[in-house]
């Protein structure tokens, strides 16, 4: 977060400077007759803002990658639950518990094309969940709209020494690689999140 | 002879400026206040509300200059 911190400061200096110059220009009217001041109109119209916007998106699109940003929503309260859940067969709270992906950025490491980031029908996707949430009627159930990609856990299980001589994944590895075979078929206990409040949780080490 | 000030009676190249300026203004501070916030809804607004208001005002202000 200390990275979305600096470019908050950088987008807020910046809009204040583009700001600033653009009442230079607007209460200033003659500066604009002259070519530097069509030159300084032009940056303060049109460059900085273009740069503002293009760096701010930046800091959302960041941000919107974060496990904070994904659990803002209180539909997701039980999933962010359920990686705390302590039991070693418990496939998403292990990853997270045992820093097999960044905490900070836990839901994105294994949901790469959700919504944001995935293409532009996911993208409208994600907007229609922005309805549903505070217009519409959240499903009891929410379910993946496609099975869950092994492209997911192969990005950092591929290649890896004891995913690789394990023979249970020998046995079926072309047919992972070629998503024949689900990784949830044996790996299967996701996101309990029906029962995650009668589970015992982890409290990150403290007592 | 004082120069001449924004209040009195524009040339449409300064009104059209001068609403160019608001509307980049409102825009650029729109995206500041949604940096802050970590939430779908900080996001949207950025793009849809603050996005448009700069979009809008650069729009304008191209407009003032070919128009003048």
């Amino acid at each position: 977060m200390a990275n979305l911190g600096g470019g908050f400061s950088a987008v807020a200096f910046a809009a204040a400077v583009t700001i600033a110059l653009i009442a230079l220009v607007v209460l200033r009217p003659s500066l604009v007759a002259a070519r530097g001041g069509k030159v300084l109109a032009f940056i303060a119209f049109l460059v900085l803002p273009v740069l503002v916007t293009a760096t701010g998106l930046n800091v959302h699109m960041e941000s919107s990658k974060s496990t904070a940003f994904c659990l803002s929503c209180h539909v997701m309260a039980p999933y962010g639950r359920s990686l705390y859940v302590d039991d070693k067969d418990h496939l998403p709270a292990q990853h997270f518990q045992n820093n097999r992906i960044p905490r900070d950025h836990a839901c994105f490491t294994c949901h790469t094309t959700y919504t944001l980031f995935g293409d532009y029908r996911a993208k409208l996707v994600g907007l229609r969940h922005v309805y549903v949430n505070y217009l519409g009627t959240i499903p009891r159930q929410i379910k993946l709209y496609q099975p869950y990609n092994n492209r997911e856990c192969l990005h950092c299980h591929a290649g890896g020494r004891s995913f690789e001589e394990n023979d249970v994944h020998q046995a079926v590895r072309q047919d992972l690689g070629a998503g024949k075979t689900s990784c949830l078929e044996c790996h299967g206990t996701v996101h309990d999140v029906a029962n995650v409040d009668r589970l015992r949780l982890w409290h990150g080490g403290k007592p | 002879m004082s120069e001449p000030t924004a209040s009195l009676d524009p040339s449409p190249l300064h009104r059209r400026l001068r609403l160019a300026a608001i509307l980049m203004t409102l825009g650029l501070l729109v995206e500041v206040a949604t940096l802050r916030s970590v939430h779908p809804f900080a996001f949207l607004t950025f793009a849809f509300v603050g996005m448009a208001l700069v979009g809008a005002a650069a729009l304008l202000y191209l407009y003032a200059i070919v128009s003048s």
